[in-house]
């Protein structure tokens, strides 16, 4: 889903960037807050974490395989504002030190991987706790994460076309309007790398439940 | 104070090669970047048009394949956005190898901190990942079954779960005793 520089216009991303300071920075007094003095060892800890679920290619049914990029597993275990700045954080690494997607661009990629997703995983998660089994709300949890990103992106990418032409009319921007750019990247999103986020969400909690659950065994054991 | 100009002239730098409509000028900016690389300028062309490639080519050229099926222009559009996207991935390029980025950054000391220590551990995590994959490729003889690929992705995401805050944990304890506060 990294958009790489080049494909937005200023407007877009100058105005991404005025949005997502602000955010950004709340997110980090939130975190100070919530995690008091191991902040930044944990921090620095859970972006590098989200780096590495990046790597993994996990398989979907189907044939094909996709990465997850770990915003539920973090919004769910640390909270929302956690989970975002550390998306970002990583965003911004890869921007800059790895050449994977732009710094142009970061302010989107982080609105829409960092924000979004963490914010409507959590919140999914928050809703259909205890109303259905752990496995599936895990599951929907960072589905619908990444589906939201996407939705985000598709939006960004489609408008392009309206802010930026040439003299003979032609976009000089992302080509392509929002009546493909929802069907493509909302649809892969829906059909393939929401199910890598949602399998590798389900298969994380599930693997921390278990280990909290033996934990709790041994303490009442003893 | 100089990396910081640097930082901010690499920022409107970008911002001005965004705005870049025809691909006339964005050919000399290429050229001038190539000529100020040096010896790396191969190497790192090379990089930045591989990292460009793949959302770049696919996008543009079927645009530009629509186009030419419409009978229209399409060499202006196909080339002002690949040189677009490729000047400025090269200029970012150009910038993380000549100035010390961590320095450049130094906005505040706790975001300065925050970003050695992340990249620090990227690099290890990378490191961790790498022998992660050619322990499981070493250990089977024919090819696991989904379940088993599940198993070993959950346990091993969640393995780097746990080390990530053992080892925050870790850290925390060392810049203690050391007396370092952020």
């Amino acid at each position: 889903m990294h958009i790489p520089d080049g494909f937005l216009s200023p407007s877009t991303y100058i105005t991404a960037s005025f949005i997502a300071l602000p955010l950004l920075i709340r997110a980090f007094k939130k975190t100070k807050e919530l995690i008091d003095d191991e902040s930044f060892a944990l921090l620095s800890s859970l972006s590098a974490f989200s780096f590495v679920v990046m790597m993994f290619n996990i398989p979907i049914p189907g044939g094909t395989s996709g990465h997850a990029i770990g915003a539920a597993i973090l919004a769910i275990l640390f909270g929302p504002w956690v989970a975002a700045f550390c998306i970002s954080l990583t965003l911004f690494i890869q921007a800059l030190i790895f050449g994977d997607g732009g710094l142009s661009v970061f302010a989107v990629n982080s609105l829409s991987m960092g924000f979004t997703a963490s914010f409507v995983a959590f919140y999914v998660h928050k809703f259909l706790k205890n109303k259905m089994r752990d496995n599936i709300v895990f599951f929907l949890s960072g589905w619908s994460g990444i589906v939201a990103a996407s939705v985000v992106v598709a939006v960004i990418l489609g408008i392009q076309p309206l802010l930026g032409v040439d003299a003979l009319g032609h976009p000089i921007y992302f080509p392509f309007g929002l009546s493909v750019t929802i069907p493509t990247v909302v649809g892969s999103h829906i059909l393939f790398f929401g199910l890598a986020e949602g399998i590798a969400t389900m298969l994380v909690m599930r693997f921390v439940e278990k280990i909290t659950n033996q934990d709790k065994e041994v303490s009442n054991e003893s | 104070m100089r990396t910081k100009i640097y930082f901010f002239l690499y920022i409107g730098a970008l911002i001005a090669l965004s705005m870049q409509k025809s691909y006339e000028p964005l050919i000399f900016i290429f050229m001038a970047l190539f000529l100020m690389l040096g010896k790396s300028a191969f190497v790192l062309a090379r990089r930045a048009l591989l990292l460009v490639a793949f959302f770049s080519f696919f996008i543009t050229l079927s645009y530009s394949l629509m186009l030419y099926m419409q009978s229209q222009p399409f060499w202006n559009y196909f080339l002002t956005l690949n040189l677009r996207s490729l000047d400025m991935m090269y200029l970012t390029l150009l910038f993380t190898a000549r100035v010390n980025i961590y320095e450049a950054l130094a906005f505040s000391k706790e975001l300065s901190f925050l970003l050695v220590l992340s990249v620090s551990k990227i690099m290890t995590m990378q490191r961790v990942f790498a022998d992660y994959s050619d322990a499981l490729r070493s250990r089977r003889v024919k090819k696991p079954s989904r379940d088993q690929i599940y198993e070993y992705l959950g346990s091993a995401i969640a393995g780097f779960l746990d080390r990530s805050i053992q080892e925050s944990k870790e850290n925390f304890e060392a810049m203690k005793s050391r007396g370092f506060h952020v």
